[in-house]
């Protein structure tokens, strides 16, 4: 890919990003959105991440299964942050077990 | 020199309470800013893109599709798609400050433009719902330390990666650090029946939707699970 293209791509991505952030505060201030949008804003972040790391979690790259300490990480990581509702203790958890996974050689 | 005003106290009090709130989650902030910035190495970018990447998109998690992409010679057109649809949960945080932020001038709006992200959102969101924040001054003061913490504790931990690069040895397990972090950003937002569905929606899609090019897959998953999450609301009230 051409150093012009990888500029395009930081720049069209910057402008984007600075948009979705500034969007509801700035953009849309003051404007009534439609209820589905609103709906569908809500489930945009518990489905566009998992969905991002989801085949690297379970799928292996020769078409059989992840390695056993990544799915593992994977499960800890999703198990404790709904249930604790904690972004730090779901990672620190997640991280332990992959490392544990690891060492226990699975 | 004259003591400072009550309210300028107050308002130094919160940056620097929203600075400190947010230190602890700079644990996940370093190994993901490490790996981004092998990633990026790996990618054949150099200096100068490596920090239009950090600096001016601030957005690690797109960044990171966006290079995958651009390793894998997909589109631009079809990379910048992919990287602004991992950020669009940013609108939905954007929404949520509208309430706490009435009244306040377009500056700290623009400005939220840049600062906005998974750390500053979740670390001034609980502090504004547990009311620990009486007035509007603090609460943008609160919000934008907290900014002032995680934004440079991103930029030094991407410069870092790519300063060490290849010497980190691979026990550290740095390649789990970004999927960990992705995971444990979203499965705490996971409070109803309907989210459950959406996001195993989307993780079931997400599976045979890596056949797509590259990109395009991440884009259906998700349609595929805002929509399954969308009939579940519906069904289940």
């Amino acid at each position: 890919m051409s150093d012009l293209e990888i500029w395009g791509i930081i720049g069209g991505l910057a402008v984007l990003t600075f948009m979705v952030r500034f969007s509801f505060l700035g953009l849309l201030a003051g404007r009534v959105l439609p209820g589905w949008l609103v709906t569908a804003l809500s489930f945009v972040p518990v489905t566009v991440l998992p969905a991002l790391v989801a085949p690297a979690m379970i799928l292996g790259e020769d078409g059989g299964w992840a390695p056993v300490p990544v799915m593992v990480g994977a499960v800890a990581t999703m198990a404790v942050g709904i249930l604790s509702r904690s972004l730090f203790g779901a990672f620190f958890t997640g991280m332990v077990a992959y490392h544990m996974a690891g060492l226990a050689g699975w | 020199m004259d003591a400072p005003a009550p309210q300028t106290t107050a308002r130094r009090a919160a940056f620097w309470r929203g600075f400190a709130a947010t230190l602890p989650l700079q644990v996940a902030t370093i190994p993901f800013g490490l790996f981004f910035g092998i990633v990026a190495v790996e990618t054949g970018l150099d200096l100068a893109q490596i920090v239009g990447f950090t600096v001016i998109v601030l957005a690690g998690a797109s960044s990171l599709v966006a290079m995958e992409l651009i390793q894998e010679q997909a589109p631009a057109l079809i990379v910048i798609l992919a990287g602004a649809m991992v950020n669009l949960r940013m609108a939905m945080y954007s929404a949520a400050l509208v309430p706490h932020w009435e009244g306040v001038g377009s500056g700290p709006r623009w400005a939220a433009g840049y600062f906005l992200n998974d750390q500053t959102y979740t670390i001034a969101l609980k502090a504004y719902e547990d009311g620990r924040l009486p007035s509007r001054p603090e609460k943008l003061a609160y919000f934008f330390g907290s900014g002032c913490c995680c934004i440079p504790g991103w930029c030094l931990s991407v410069f870092a990666g790519v300063a060490l690069g290849a010497q980190v040895p691979p026990e550290w397990g740095l390649e789990m650090a970004a999927p960990a972090l992705f995971l444990a950003l979203s499965a705490p937002l996971i409070r109803t029946p309907a989210h459950m569905i959406a996001c195993t929606a989307a993780v079931l899609a997400a599976l045979p939707a890596t056949a797509l090019p590259q990109g395009i897959g991440v884009i259906a998953a998700s349609v595929v699970g805002i929509l399954a999450g969308m009939l579940a609301k519906r069904v289940l009230g």
